[in-house]
């Protein structure tokens, strides 16, 4: 994280972040929806599917990750379990926190690859 | 021979009745669904829309290995995330035991599936009463091989019991099937000889 830091304080313009990460704070999709996340996914849901047209989810979330932890996910997933949108979900364990998904784990390969494939 | 036939003889006695039972492309929630074998035999043999609840994250890899869509979750929190009547069938199979309220549990089934199948093993099974009787230990057999201070079966349930709380729920029971030694067998004196039941039930809550 340190060593990260001081790459990215060399290319970026501090400012930058600051706008970025408030513009990430202040986003919410519910809040567009009439409070509802799961009025964000309705046009994914169970008649849409029957139709063919609707598209299928797979959610991944690491036990290690602070960024985006399990409970996050877990509130996308019921939104869309609300809306009958075929949906996955696990939580896998990796002790390399949010950079989990950008190194080796075998369990997420099995994942996603079985996700695609089906 | 089909692939929906030979699919559904590699399954557990009750599961394979449950795969017969489910009529062609339906809706199908499988809570506690394992490691997906009924879910992709449903897919695969009747064109079933199916989605299952699997709380072992092990087993919801091998789901979604499958190409099947299960979410990771605790049935007793996560049902109700799901609208009424999402589905046309729910199955809980051997896992109405490990539930926190049973009662519950049966209740949701039937609030988002318009008919469930619940399978348990039969706690009046005449070998647990001897083993009960005989030793004064909780028994520990064949088909529930695991001590009771590390069991998941927190709700120890018989054929009777289930009967009275449907009628208590206002359930209805449609259809009943009773397993020992992984056959079928009749339903005289289900309730000593069965090792295991599946039931088939429906609305009319109240």
């Amino acid at each position: 994280m340190r060593y990260q830091g001081s790459g990215f304080s060399q290319r970026f313009d501090a400012n930058s972040y600051l706008y970025i990460t408030r513009a990430m704070d202040y986003f919410d999709l519910a809040e567009e929806h009439g409070g509802t996340l799961a009025q964000a996914f309705a046009g994914h849901g169970l008649a849409q599917q029957a139709a063919g047209k609707g598209a299928s989810f797979c959610l991944v979330s690491f036990d290690t990750d602070w960024l985006y932890p399990t409970a996050e996910s877990r509130h996308v997933v019921h939104a869309l379990n609300a809306v009958g949108a075929p949906v996955s979900f696990v939580e896998l364990s990796a002790p390399y926190g949010h950079d989990s998904f950008l190194l080796e784990v075998p369990a997420l390969d099995r994942v996603v690859k079985g996700f695609l494939d089906g | 021979m089909d692939k929906a036939l030979s699919n559904t003889q590699s399954l557990r006695p009750d599961l394979a009745v449950i795969a017969k039972q489910v009529p062609q492309g339906s809706r199908v929630l499988d809570v506690g669904c394992g490691d997906g074998i009924l879910m992709a035999a449903l897919r695969d043999g009747r064109g079933v829309d199916a989605r299952g609840i699997e709380i072992d994250a092990a087993q919801v890899e091998r789901c979604v290995a499958r190409g099947l869509s299960v979410v990771q979750g605790d049935a007793d929190h996560d049902l109700g995330f799901y609208p009424d009547h999402a589905f046309d069938v729910a199955i809980l199979s051997q896992t109405l035991q490990t539930a926190a309220r049973p009662d519950r549990m049966l209740k949701e089934l039937l609030r988002v599936g318009t008919r469930a199948f619940v399978s348990f093993p039969n706690f009046a099974y005449w070998r647990m009463r001897w083993a009960l009787l005989s030793k004064g230990r909780m028994p520990v057999t064949r088909h529930l091989p695991v001590t009771w201070y590390e069991t998941e079966n927190i709700h120890h349930v018989t054929i009777k019991d289930f009967e009275v709380l449907a009628d208590d729920l206002g359930v209805t029971i449609e259809n009943r099937w009773f397993f020992a030694r992984e056959q079928e067998i009749g339903g005289s004196g289900a309730n000593w000889r069965a090792e295991y039941a599946l039931f088939e039930v429906s609305g009319g809550l109240r």
